[in-house]
This record gives C-alpha cells, structure tokens and sequence, in this order.
C-alpha cells in the first residue's frame, strides 16, 4: 500500500506540461527509431544520453524512458511490415506478425501489437511499483551460479524457438553466438582471446552492428530475390475489413495474462531482458494453444504474446538495474550508464540515497504508456505507408541505414565490415534455415556468462557441485535437462514419423 | 531451399562444424595450458568456458551429420550440373550483386578521405538502377530518390543526432 500511494504522489508530481510534451516527443522519436531497421532501443537511448547530458535529471529520464517504450514497440512494426525486427525483441513477432501483413491485416497487426505494448508496459509499471519488493528478495539469492544457469537457460530456449528446421539447428547458433562472445580481451585473466592480433578485437565483437549485418543484409537480398512480385500494400487495399483491436485482444486474455507475468518474471531476472521475454512468451502461448500448428502463419495470438511481454519485460528489466545494479537488458544498461553519468548510485542503497527515485522511475513508465497510446495511434497509418514505397527504392535506403546505424554506435569503422562480414554469415545461415536470434543472444550474453561460470568455480574452489546443489541454480539445471530431453525426444519422434511417411507404398504390384 | 538440398547443406556445414570446434578446443586448451603454466588454477583460465562450448558444438555438429546422412544426404550431391543450376539461379545473382554493392560501398566508397555523401549517393543510385529497367523515367526517379534520401540521412545523423558520419 505503501508502494501504491509513493508511486501515485510521484506520477501526481511528475505531470508538467514540459515532461508530457518531452514523453510524446520522445516515445514518438522511439517508434520511430524502433521502426528503422537497423536502429535500435539501445542504440537509441545510447545516442540520447550523450546528447543529454546537460539537461536535468528529471528530463533526461523522461526522454530516456520514452525512447526506451517507444522503440521497443517500433521494432514490431517492421518485424510486420518488412519481416525485419527493428529491435531483437521483436524478432519473435515477426513470425506471425509479417505473415498477417501479407494476407493484408498490417495495419490491424500494428494496432493489435500496440494495444498489447500498451498492456505490457502497464503491466510492466504496475510490476515495478509494487511488486518490486519480493522480486528483489529473489533477486538478492543470485549468485554466479544462478546468473550463469538462467543466461545458459536464455540462450538454450532461444535456441529451440528460433529453430527454424531442426531443434538442434537452433542450439548450434546458440554456441556459436557464445564462441562469438569469446572473441575478447578475457575479463578475469586478461588474456587475449580468439583475437588473432587483431586490435579492434580486444573489446569484442560490437553486439549492434553484428545484429544489424545479421537481421538486415539477409532480408535486403531476400526482398530483391524474390520472384513473385508479391506486394503487401496491394492485397491491403483487397481487405476491407472492420476489426475491432480490443475484442481480438481482450478474447486472447488468458495469452495477454500469461505474456505479461512470463514478461515481467524474465525482465526481471539479471542479463536476460525482452528479447527472451518475448519468445519464451512466444513459445509459452504456442504450446498451450490449441492452433500451436498454425503458429507461424498469422496467427493474432502469436504477435500479442511477444509484444505483451517484451513491454512488460520493460518495468521488469528496471528492476533488478534499481536495485541490484545489474541490468535486466541491454537497454537498460546503457540506462545504468546513464543514471551513474547523472550522478545516481543504483543498488540496494538507492532507497537510502536517492528517495521515492523507483516511484519516479515507474512513474515515468506509466506517463510512457500512455504517449505511446497516442504517439502510437497517430503514426500507425504513416508507418505503414512505408510499403508503398517500391522495394527496389526502400531496399537501398534500408541498406544505408543499417550501415550507418552499425557504425553510429562506436563511431567505428571496424562495425562497418562487422555489418558487412555478419550480413554475409547472416545470409548464408538463413539459407540453411539457421535462426540469427540465438547467435544474437549468445553473443550478448557469452562474456557474462564465461565471467559468472568461472567466479562460481572460483569462489568455490573448482567445484562444480553449487551449480546443482544451490536451490534456484538447481531449478534451473532441472529445467536445463528437461528441455534438451523432451527436444531430443521430440525430434527423435518427429524424424521416425516423418520417415515413415516417406516410406514407398507397396500398392501390391 | 528444398529438403533434400538442405540436409546436403546441412551434412557440410556440419562437417565445416567439427572443423571449428576442434580448432575452438585445441586454441582453449593452449590458453588452458598457459594458464597452469603461470602456476594458476585451471578454473581461471580463460581457455576453459571456450573449451566446453566447443565441445558442445562438436556433439551437436556430429548429430547433425547423423541426423544429415539418415535423411539421405551424400555427398554426391555436387555434380557439375547442380553447381551451374546454383551459379544461374536468380537469388543467386541478386545475393552476389547486393553484397558486391555493399563491398563497394564499405571498402571502397566510404575509404577515409572520401565525401559520406557522394559515396552514398552513388551507392543508392547504382543500387536502385541495378534492379530495374534502365529507361529514362527511372533513371530520374532513382537520381531524385538518392539525392533527397542521401541529404535526409546526411541531415539527419550528423545535424539532428550529431553523428559524426564515417
């Protein structure tokens, strides 16, 4: 009650003319960057800080906080519209988000992934404000070991989601995306590792040109190779349908429900953040669904689940940045840069040192949900006029972007041949139906993961057992196990059907 | 990309795995090696995590050649005629022109000491010309396209976001 009532006083203080108009400006600028294939939250609120940072510390979160919501829901609109995920958590709606686009519902998609980011994000703001506590109890429990096996977790269930062919695929990004990771100057030795003299290789392999090369260059060869001169914007004029958004939502409640607690649980957790909220999410509402076999054509439910949780995951992310100092995704860890470079110590003293700053932190988060609903409203139709422009003429312009947005981050000429080398990989890997999510995944959370993974035998004298014998960390070894059984099981079950199938009848001849 | 094609991919690729992950595993043993050498724990190397992934990839990468070669796929798959129905296929040729262009645009247009604007000019005009027919119209729809898209980005990140441009 007490959290409730510091946070409504909060939300009460914050509503100044100059903070709405700076929250629509900004969630308005972060749709806009989300949309831009090849510009990213994280890029986004990165540029923002520098550019900031004279400004006062309430406008400064303002402008960090809208750009954070509004890109985060900007990467589904061209994970619909173009099936490139602005953002990697919008890699997940694109799977059935594009396939709605082509059968002429973009803009009904792109207002059902609104209504569920709005939803998210509330859900998101409500977990930050009051359920904070608890979670930070559960959080205070991680050790090295809890941190290695939950990034082990990510990149593994990653790997089965995103599998596009076969589950073992999907494990195979995921590891190469860690030894990606492992190209590095070492945190704990200091040893050059992987590198191969190569002094732009000492800081690692940049994460958002890699995944500008990996989720652009693909799909602007794809768009020229295709034959079929197929055009989403045509058939768009074919269907004329009216849709009402809260009913497609509202009748999904038990997907919106289960989304939003799965997002809010894993952006709560350290290192993991939307990406992973959104296809656990994806994955959850697919298994539970009766119409899991139509997952992947255009299915409603299939872009509410990760939108719905990658919001959520927003308000969750914050939470272990607040009060651990550790943050729940990338974006929120340039957020944590930002809140040191204005002078804001995050951790279990920021009670202590900053008061009532978590209540203006999720008061922010609220006033975002509701510019985005705005924002989002006016730029819908706009946005999806982008179709309109002819491919031959967007496809360069998209390519430029990407270049660029690669080279922005570092202001490095290194990134450029990164987007360029990953683009090729990329390309040749989406051949092979490999998915780019998991390498993606595991190259962001591979350096974590070595550093947790060695700390823990470490501090445990090269015992392995904690990693068993600690409670959270044994749960997640159980689910680790459980998950690679069932999928071998699985496949194993689904390769002798599917030879079985293929058998020659004997028509008794 | 039809099954029977992927599974041959899939049954190289994996041998191209196994490859990567005996080298992954020897080059973290050495770094292994180094550190017990300078008389440290053999958990702090920085060899060791490396190590484990490319054994993991090693397993996975034998599965799939496993599950590649029980789905029926040889290695007599490369014939002469396969390889020149890839090489004249169209995905093929488009692949190769877009990423040709992109080279061009990286490593040779955007050099140091080369206008960003020019390089991109040239990059979206050559690009937008090089998949459609060359007639009078579109060579001026692209010209106008690349000139207002190359001045909105140029304006955009190094005026609005103050990017210094490469």
């Amino acid at each position: 009650m007490t959290n409730l009532l510091s946070f409504i006083n909060a939300f009460i203080d914050l509503l100044d003319v100059t903070v709405i108009l700076l929250m629509l400006g900004s969630v308005t600028l972060g749709i806009i960057i989300g949309a831009l294939p090849g510009l990213t939250a994280t890029m986004g609120i990165a540029l923002l800080t520098g550019l900031t940072y004279n400004v006062s510390l309430n406008y400064t979160f303002t402008i960090l906080m809208g750009v954070y919501v509004g890109a985060i829901y900007g990467g589904s609109i061209s994970a619909i519209l173009l099936n490139i995920p602005g953002t990697a958590s919008a890699a997940a709606t694109a799977l059935d988000g594009h396939p709605l686009a082509l059968q002429g519902k973009a803009v009904t998609a792109i207002k059902v992934t609104r209504f569920a980011s709005i939803i998210g994000t509330f859900i998101g703001v409500t977990a930050l404000a009051l359920l904070a506590p608890p979670l930070t109890k559960v959080a205070l429990q991680f050790r090295s070991t809890e941190f290695f096996m939950l990034a082990f977790f990510g990149v593994l269930i990653c790997g089965s989601i995103g599998a596009k062919d076969l589950t073992i695929k999907g494990w195979i990004a995921g590891m190469l995306g860690l030894l990606l990771a492992f190209v590095r100057l070492d945190d704990i030795e200091g040893a050059s590792r992987f590198t191969f003299g190569y002094t732009d290789l000492l800081s690692g392999i940049s994460i958002i040109p890699a995944m500008i090369g990996f989720y652009a260059v693909p799909e602007v060869i794809k768009a020229f190779a295709r034959t079929d001169k197929f055009s989403v914007a045509a058939i768009e004029e074919k269907v004329k349908e009216k849709v009402n958004i809260y009913k497609i939502v509202f009748s999904r409640l038990r997907v919106v429900i289960q989304s939003a607690l799965v997002g809010v649980g894993i952006g709560s957790l350290p290192g993991v953040g939307e990406d992973v909220a959104a296809w656990v999410a994806y994955d959850t509402a697919k298994k539970s669904s009766k119409n899991r076999d139509k997952y992947g054509t255009g299915l409603y439910e299939g872009v509410i689940a990760p939108e719905v949780a990658n919001n959520a995951a927003i308000g969750g992310a914050l939470i272990p940045m607040l009060t651990l100092a550790v943050p729940g995704s990338p974006p929120a860890a340039v957020l944590l840069g930002a809140l040191m470079l204005h002078g804001i110590r995050p951790g279990p003293m920021i009670n202590i040192e900053s008061p009532g700053f978590i209540g203006q932190m999720a008061s922010l988060l609220l006033l975002s949900v509701i510019m985005l609903w705005i924002a989002a409203t006016l730029l819908a139709k706009p946005i999806s006029k982008t179709l309109n422009v002819p491919i031959v003429y967007l496809m360069p312009i998209v390519a430029v972007l990407s270049v660029i947005g690669g080279y922005a981050i570092n202001l490095s000429s290194f990134d450029l041949f990164t987007v360029f080398a990953f683009g090729v990989i990329g390309y040749f890997l989406d051949k092979m139906h490999y998915s780019p999510a998991p390498i993606v995944l595991g190259l962001i959370l591979g350096n974590m993961m070595d550093v947790k993974f060695r700390t823990a035998l470490i501090t445990n004298n090269g015992s392995f057992l904690p990693f068993i014998t600690r409670p959270i960390s044994g749960i997640f070894f159980a689910i680790i196990i459980f998950t690679i059984v069932k999928q071998v099981i699985d496949s194993k079950k689904a390769a002798k059907e599917e030879r079985i199938e293929n058998i020659p009848v004997d028509k008794g001849e | 990309m039809d099954k029977t094609t992927l599974r041959v991919a899939d049954l190289v690729t994996s041998i191209i795995l196994m490859v990567l992950s005996v080298s992954v595993f020897f080059m973290s043993y050495r770094l292994m090696f180094t550190t017990i050498e300078r008389g440290r724990d053999w958990f702090q190397s920085a060899g060791l995590f490396p190590g484990i992934v490319s054994l993991l990839l090693g397993i996975c990468s034998l599965s799939l050649f496993f599950r590649a070669r029980k789905d029926g796929a040889t290695f007599k798959f490369f014939t002469r005629e396969k390889v020149v129905e890839v090489i004249e296929s169209r995905e093929f040729k488009v692949a190769v022109t877009v990423v040709s262009l992109l080279a061009v645009y990286i490593y040779i247009l955007m050099r140091p000491g080369r206008q960003f604007e020019v390089a991109t000019f040239i990059y979206l005009c050559i690009f937008m010309l090089a998949f459609q027919q060359k007639n009078i119209k579109n060579i001026i729809y692209s010209l106008g396209i690349s000139v207002l898209a190359t001045a909105a980005i140029t304006y955009g990140f190094s005026q609005l976001a103050m990017i210094p441009l490469p």
